[in-house]
């Protein structure tokens, strides 16, 4: 036979028969991609299940909350001092919650029946999750017994969130205190409130009172004009677009008239000529509408993005956003206006505060949070929440020039009456006009500022929604907080 | 008391399945059928009890809970009817009719699971999920007797190729749209779904094609046949289909060519597919989009696969026990969605114990496409392997979020009368190659113990005994010292085979 026809014979069959092998390898190969995608699935299942799963299904759209009621006793509330602020009890086989403090944490610890509100809403899966060992919870469903839940623990503290309950008692307002060095909420009182106890009782009153909306958390929820307590924005801006600042200049005459519009300071007081910081601290509206005509709009958009404008506010209970909607297409009017504080601008305490909690620690946003950690029913912790930078501001720089304006309001503006107490207070002031559903006129009195003493820091946003009710405006309830938290 | 009971039936459930899981890959190791017996007699009797644990806790429940809305007997007469079924399939069939035993048990496994949980959900959608499990059992023994004989079944590669056209431009034209995507015909007492169908019938098609021959002809006329069903697939909409197809094709032309580079262009064509499908069907962008956020749009896009998250989530890892969780909270549950259904109520241990069941029936289809001879049965086994596979990685994705929803069932369990029944099918075909590739070893253990070559065991049967010793080239020796441990003939053999070879032949 020809060599060569014998090879390529040969050859042929050769390769028909290691053919029949490498499929069997290459199915091999294919059974061990297989292998691969079934172990993905399951190392992703149980990444969900261990990581993810605790956030995700504590959801209001997850309707099943009821059946972990139905297995698991509720866990307890407790204040930053551990005194427990809602717990669960059983009588008479019935699981009863009870809120030893009525109405004093009315919206931010908030209630769990007919849907849910505040921190029993957003920790509702923690509350209805048992870590007792996995021994006693065998025993127990053998025994049909439920199992007790995680407790909460807060930075809430109690004799504070009391004073100020307290203090602002009969008022339309709110009040937020934090520690800016740890981002620990210290107070949230919103009145007019509630008592959590009787919720299934006066649920039906409340819901239809449109004129309190007493389940409404002011303090987070809130949508205000922010009035003069925007200058610091402004005055943030100009700031970084001016680095010439001091020697800004304007000649103030009370009132000024434009293209068919008049702008006045408040009760048309003349300030006279004035420097930056005369401006601020005296809340001078047409030096800032003089301002606000010289802002790059572009970049004061970013800018006020960056200081939480238009963004979710990450706090642990249900908050707003503050709007910040001024377009470089608007009038000059409009950019006057919103310069010093009136406009379509809207913010909420929470949010003055968390801008006031950066300049207060040069310029970085501790994460604002109520919850400091979880543990279990026999104490063991389950789960801290540490402190832990949030963002930065603004730069340290910038915070320090912003701490001798704010200081600048409390020595020589309008709030002074903080400047001869033993604590280093700043802040700013702030009076929006608003219009009531009744087109009644009616003032906004607003107060955001921080104090220190021996290193110990306190950042505190009142709001005034009524002032017709009281005397004092937001700086005298500010005040009165500081007084009894550093004395 | 009654709660002992359960939670007693609950633990009892996930330890059973758990082990019925481990002895499932366990007789799959190469051992003589004799020193199995123990372990598939272990397998029904396990089988068995979760059945009967499962419908006790229904039972329980429903006396507790008359909401539920069913009645004892109505229940107990349907677990009755179930149990003779799983008797006669598990135990009865098994011992008249050669078949694997170990497939076949992994089968009922999953049809309890798949009764349990339809009763579960809907009862009466389940008792007319029983009777077509019933017809599927016919068409099933209809295919292991059939399969085996007819030889002429993998010479018919064109009549699969417009038979399985021909039912989806079908589909195309006759059918409305439901749920986004044309997939049945209405036949007024049945909706019939072809795609089923149609999946086997493009593996049949492809694997008689590559049987025939591996050229490049064969790749471009295969590829323009599979290009042709994805595309009809994609204009109904029916998406996951369509990449089911597509897969299959690419694992199989790369197993019948050995060529590595078709699974690059693969992967290459299905990344521009993806891109442009992404770029022209708003349906494909809305997948995606919740698959990456569901919570933008919960109310409604995102709506499905939030609650199925819910529902694992809520579920964790024990489950909250049949009856006890709230899966019927999940659009279609019963049907892409049962997977999240089964780890809400028997918690997710027993769900990852049935992905891992769901691998062993893969590697189960993979040791008879390694085991059987003929090239056509290898290319049926490992394609209709790889199908399932594919589509329960698919299903099981898309309700734990790994991947975005491509609305295929999971085989066996989900409710879907044709799928159940094309399942049936499929699964008689892989029993019938099942019992081919006995043969097949069998006839290698007898030539060995004659003595025969190596030429023998080529997995071609038709090349038949060339003289030993014309066979040594460099690449034989290699191939050969990489026998996969599959393989029968011991390595010591074939070396002492190689050693007789004089280089000077050639």
């Amino acid at each position: 036979m020809n060599p060569n026809r014998e090879r390529r014979k040969i050859n042929k069959v050769r390769k028909k028969i290691s053919r029949g092998r490498v499929i069997n390898q290459d199915i091999l190969k294919i059974s061990v991609f297989f292998c691969v995608l079934a172990a993905a699935l399951i190392v992703y299942l149980c990444v969900f299940l261990t990581f993810e799963s605790g956030s995700i299904i504590n959801n209001t759209y997850n309707k099943r909350s009821e059946s972990f009621k139905k297995v698991i006793e509720r866990g307890s509330i407790y204040s930053s001092d551990g005194t427990p602020i809602a717990y669960s009890e059983n009588r008479d086989g019935v699981e009863v919650r009870i809120y030893p403090y009525g109405n004093i944490f009315a919206q931010v610890v908030g209630y769990e029946t007919n849907g849910a509100l505040g921190l029993e809403a957003s920790y509702n899966y923690y509350l209805l999750t048992s870590h007792t060992n996995m021994f006693e919870k065998i025993a127990n469903e053998f025994k049909g017994q439920k199992n007790p839940g995680d407790s909460i623990h807060t930075s809430l503290d109690r004799d504070l969130q009391m004073y100020i309950s307290d203090l602002l008692e009969g008022q339309k307002a709110s009040a937020i205190c934090i520690d800016p060095t740890t981002g620990q909420i210290k107070a949230t009182v919103s009145k007019p409130d509630f008592d959590p106890n009787d919720i299934q009782y006066i649920w039906d009153d409340i819901i239809s009172d449109e004129e309190n909306s007493p389940l409404v958390n002011r303090a987070t929820q809130g949508s205000y004009t922010p009035g003069s307590t925007f200058k610091i924005f402004t005055l943030l801006e100009y700031m970084r677009e001016h680095p010439d600042y001091d020697n800004y200049y304007y000649n103030c005459e009370g009132v000024l008239e434009g293209d068919g519009y008049t702008m006045s300071c408040i009760d048309q007081t003349a300030h006279g000529g004035e420097t930056l910081e005369d401006a601020f601290a005296w809340s001078c509206n047409l030096a800032f509408a003089d301002i606000g005509l010289k802002l790059d709009i572009d970049q004061f958009i970013a800018s006020n993005s960056n200081l939480l404008f238009n963004r979710d506010l990450n706090v642990d209970i249900a908050s707003n956003k503050a709007i910040f909607s001024l377009q470089k297409t608007d009038s000059d009017f409009m950019k006057m206006q919103t310069a010093f504080g009136q406009g379509k601008t809207l913010t909420n305490p929470l949010h003055l505060s968390l801008v006031m909690c950066a300049f207060a620690n040069e310029g970085v946003l501790m994460r604002p949070h109520y919850v400091t950690k979880i543990t279990s029913p026999s104490g063991s912790v389950v789960k801290t929440f540490k402190d832990k930078e949030e963002e930065r501001l603004c730069t340290s720089s910038e915070a320090d020039a912003m701490n001798r304006y704010l200081r600048s309001v409390v020595t020589e503006g309008t709030a002074f009456c903080m400047a001869y107490e033993d604590y280093t207070a700043y802040g700013k002031t702030g009076t929006a006009e608003t219009k009531s559903d009744k087109e009644q006129n009616i003032d906004l009195s607003f107060f955001v500022g921080f104090a220190e003493k021996d290193g110990q820091k306190l950042v505190i946003c009142v709001n005034i929604e009524d002032t017709t009710r009281t005397w004092m405006s937001a700086v005298d309830f500010a005040h009165e907080i500081f007084n009894y938290y550093f004395y | 008391m009654t709660e002992i009971l359960l939670t007693g039936s609950k633990y009892l459930i996930i330890i059973l399945f758990a082990y019925f899981t481990y002895i499932s890959f366990r007789v799959q190791r190469d051992a003589p059928e004799e020193k199995k017996k123990g372990s598939y007699i272990l397998q029904r009797v396990f089988l068995l009890l979760i059945h009967a644990l499962a419908y006790l806790c229904i039972c329980v429940n429903i006396i507790q809970n008359p909401d539920i809305g069913l009645t004892i007997p109505k229940v107990l007469g349907f677990y009755a009817g179930q149990l003779v079924y799983l008797v006669i399939m598990s135990i009865l069939i098994p011992s008249f009719i050669s078949l694997s035993k170990g497939i076949n048990n992994v089968l009922c496994m999953f049809l309890a699971i798949g009764f349990i949980f339809q009763t579960r959900l809907d009862f009466d959608t389940s008792v007319r999920q029983f009777f077509i499990v019933l017809f599927g059992t016919a068409a099933f023994l209809v295919f292991v007797f059939f399969c085996k004989r007819a030889k002429f079944l993998r010479n018919l590669t064109w009549i699969y190729c417009i038979v399985g056209m021909a039912l989806l431009l079908l589909v195309l034209i006759l059918s409305r749209v439901t749920k986004g995507a044309k997939l049945a015909i209405d036949l007024g007492f049945f909706s019939f779904q072809p795609m089923e169908f149609v999946k086997i019938l493009f593996v049949m098609f492809v694997a008689s094609a590559f049987h025939k021959a591996n050229n490049l002809k064969t790749v471009i006329i295969t590829a323009a046949a599979a290009a042709i069903h994805v595309l009809i697939v994609v204009f109904c909409r029916d998406l996951g289909s369509g990449l089911i197809l597509s897969i299959i094709y690419v694992l199989m032309l790369y197993v019948a060519t050995r060529k590595v580079r078709y699974l690059f262009i693969g992967a290459g064509g299905f990344a521009a597919a993806a891109f442009a499908a992404y770029h022209l069907f708003s349906h494909v962008r809305v997948r995606v989009q919740v698959w990456l956020d569901p919570w933008a749009d919960i109310d409604n896009k995102g709506y499905q696969i939030a609650q199925s998250l819910f529902a694992v989530g809520t579920g964790g890892w024990l489950g909250s026990g049949i009856f006890r969780g709230s899966p019927n909270h999940i659009p279609v549950v019963s049907n892409d969605m049962v997977f999240s259904a089964i780890a809400e109520e028997m918690g997710a241990i027993f769900a990852i114990l049935l992905i891992l069941l769901c691998l062993c029936f893969v590697l189960m289809m993979m040791r008879v496409a390694i085991r059987v001879n003929n090239s056509f049965y290898k290319l049926l086994a490992f394609g209709l392997g790889t199908a399932y596979g594919v589509q329960v990685f698919l299903t099981i994705g898309g309700a734990i979020k790994f991947i975005p929803l491509t609305g295929v069932n999971l085989p066996f369990i989900s409710s879907g009368g044709s799928s159940m029944l094309a399942s049936m099918v499929f699964i008689g075909i892989i029993q019938a190659l099942y019992v081919i590739s006995e043969a097949d070893v069998e006839h290698e253990r007898e030539m060995i113990a004659q003595g025969a070559d190596l030429a023998d065991f080529s997995g071609f049967e038709h090349i038949k005994r060339q003289p030993h010793h014309q066979l040594k080239t460099e690449e034989t020796v290699d191939t050969v010292t990489h026998i996969p441990a599959e393989e029968r003939i011991k390595k010591v053999d074939v070396e002492d085979k190689i050693r007789h070879i004089d280089p000077d032949d050639f």
